[in-house]
């Protein structure tokens, strides 16, 4: 029982759990960390082939920033 | 001990988080210059945040006649600025570019709406903009 809280503690002090603040998802909103190739005709011709290939179309990408409370 | 104290690290985010019934820091009071007995609307906003395009011209509609103030957490104050400009902001707004307001209040989502009455936060609504209308009005009327 102790080495499981021993264990739970040294993960809470671990920096990868930390989670990211309302107030820092503008770096995510940027075009940049848009997953992706940052041409617009390329990304269109990207999707293209992934849609034909998988049947199915859309969710590839997220629209803006914003709430990050869903 | 061993417990507690894990239960305490772990639940250490949320609870430094602001919430209904919680009296506001007197820092904060103080620089937004908030009165006694006034209801107040605080409203934590970005310029890259699409909600918050959506819900500044319904915050618009209630400025002549509540009393709100934005709070604009950009981290570039000049991109703050040229937002409010293009959004035709009527209301106070405080530039947080240090994000100093917003890790006090702490919350969970944005755009983050407090309503506070006597330095105490009565109602808070975050993100996503469905009923916001109707959520004002009635929370206007409700703590007035």
């Amino acid at each position: 029982m102790r080495y499981m809280l021993a264990t739970l503690l040294l993960l809470s002090l671990n920096g990868c759990i930390k989670d990211v603040k309302p107030w820092q998802k503008g770096i995510h909103a940027k075009a940049t960390m848009k997953d992706g190739d940052m041409n617009g005709l390329n990304q269109h011709f990207e999707e293209h082939i992934y849609f034909s290939k998988e049947g199915t179309k859309g969710g590839g990408s997220v629209s803006g920033g914003g709430c990050g409370c869903n | 001990m061993f417990k507690k104290l894990t239960l305490a690290l772990l639940l250490s985010s949320s609870l430094f988080a602001y919430n209904v019934g919680d009296s506001l820091d007197k820092s904060v009071v103080n620089q937004l210059s908030l009165k006694k007995d006034k209801l107040y609307l605080i409203n934590f906003f970005a310029s890259w945040c699409g909600s918050c395009k959506k819900e500044l011209p319904i915050l618009n509609n209630y400025a002549s006649n509540h009393s709100i103030i934005g709070i604009n957490i950009d981290k570039d104050t000049s991109k703050g600025k040229s937002f409010v400009k293009k959004m035709g902001v009527k209301f106070k707004v405080v530039y947080d570019s240090a994000n100093n307001m917003v890790k006090i209040f702490n919350p969970v989502g944005v755009p983050a709406i407090y309503f506070v009455k006597n330095g105490k936060i009565v109602a808070q609504k975050f993100g996503g903009v469905d009923g916001i209308d109707a959520y004002l009005s009635k929370t206007f009327k409700e703590f007035k």
